[in-house]
């Protein structure tokens, strides 16, 4: 139960946070990537502010043995960088500048019932399945190949 | 009198070769035939959508760009899978290509393409503008930053293909 609060209070954090810096417009997004246009940089304080508010947090979280409400700290996520990653993150920018959501804030927006970003949200999650769908499928291929192939 | 007819029987080879490039005919016919009408409907598509020959002539160079690239990967899933699957999702796809181009300049088919984009490169790079761009700089992970930039620049290079290019020259 604790940890399911901790949850709620977390995403309410975490919206809250995007509503109030004006995250969750999409014309406040394009403006920040617009840099040729006229160029809005509220975004790159934002993301700054929440670099900075991260890091101090998690310097102070090191030195704890354990977290508050978790039994334990993710170990440390992969450090190779692939064409995957690369890729991946290309085709997120491209999405992401066409029309100015990225998920959390698509997610968020989605609670205002505005039928654009709802189909925004619809495509996105559908395509959150079909990849990994398809991933899976890809892993358990290329270890059935590996095992009989030796 | 139903003898067992063999390729180099004079009537059965004249015949199956018959069969063999009036099929091949139909199936370029067919297939070809679907890609080459569009030129048809293009002067309707650019009347009609009000866009300018410059912006529809770089959606078809892009159009035939994606074709060539597409070519070697559809061949390598005809080899594995049979012609059957990616023909039958093939026309699929292209029936939804051509049903989202119909919508294109419309909000809906907008925000359904970007939020496949988003949702297909979320999940290949595993993360986004929080995870990478907010948890793993703050971490100064080599990964997230490379991430970090990589979609800052895609984003910035779409807005101004957007606005610079396409809205300027419409």
């Amino acid at each position: 139960v604790k940890n399911h609060l901790s949850h709620f209070v977390a995403g309410f954090l975490f919206a809250g946070g995007l509503a109030i810096s004006g995250m969750t417009d999409p014309t406040r997004v394009l403006a920040f990537l617009d840099v040729t246009g006229d160029w809005d940089p509220s975004l790159a304080l934002v993301m700054g502010g929440a670099v900075g508010v991260y890091a101090a947090i998690r310097a102070f979280a090191k030195r704890m043995e354990r977290p508050l409400v978790a039994e334990g700290f993710s170990p440390p996520p992969a450090q190779t960088i692939d064409g995957r990653l690369v890729t991946g993150a290309l085709i997120f920018g491209v999405g992401w500048g066409l029309a100015g959501y990225c998920p959390g804030p698509a997610l968020v927006s989605s609670a205002t019932g505005g039928s654009q970003v709802l189909w925004f949200t619809l495509a996105m999650i559908a395509t959150f399945a079909v990849t990994r769908i398809w991933d899976g499928r890809v892993k358990r291929s290329a270890s059935r190949t590996s095992s009989t192939g030796g | 009198m139903n003898a067992p007819r063999t390729p180099d029987s004079g009537v059965s080879l004249h015949r199956s070769l018959a069969v063999l490039v009036g099929s091949a005919c139909a199936i370029s016919l067919i297939t070809f035939g679907l890609r080459s009408i569009f030129g048809l409907f293009t002067d309707p598509v650019v009347q009609g959508q009000g866009w300018s020959r410059e912006v529809f002539a770089l959606a078809i160079a892009i159009q035939n760009l994606f074709w060539g690239i597409g070519q070697p990967f559809a061949g390598a899933l005809v080899d594995r899978f049979g012609p059957v699957r990616p023909l039958a999702v093939g026309g699929v796809l292209s029936a939804l290509g051509i049903a989202v181009m119909a919508v294109a300049p419309s909000p809906l088919g907008l925000q359904l393409s970007a939020g496949a984009l988003v949702g297909l490169g979320t999940t290949l790079a595993n993360g986004c503008t929080s995870g990478h761009g907010v948890c793993g700089v703050a971490r100064l992970s080599k990964r997230s930053i490379v991430a970090t930039v990589s979609f800052m620049g895609a984003g910035m290079a779409a807005v101004y293909l957007v606005r610079r290019l396409m809205e300027a020259s419409s």
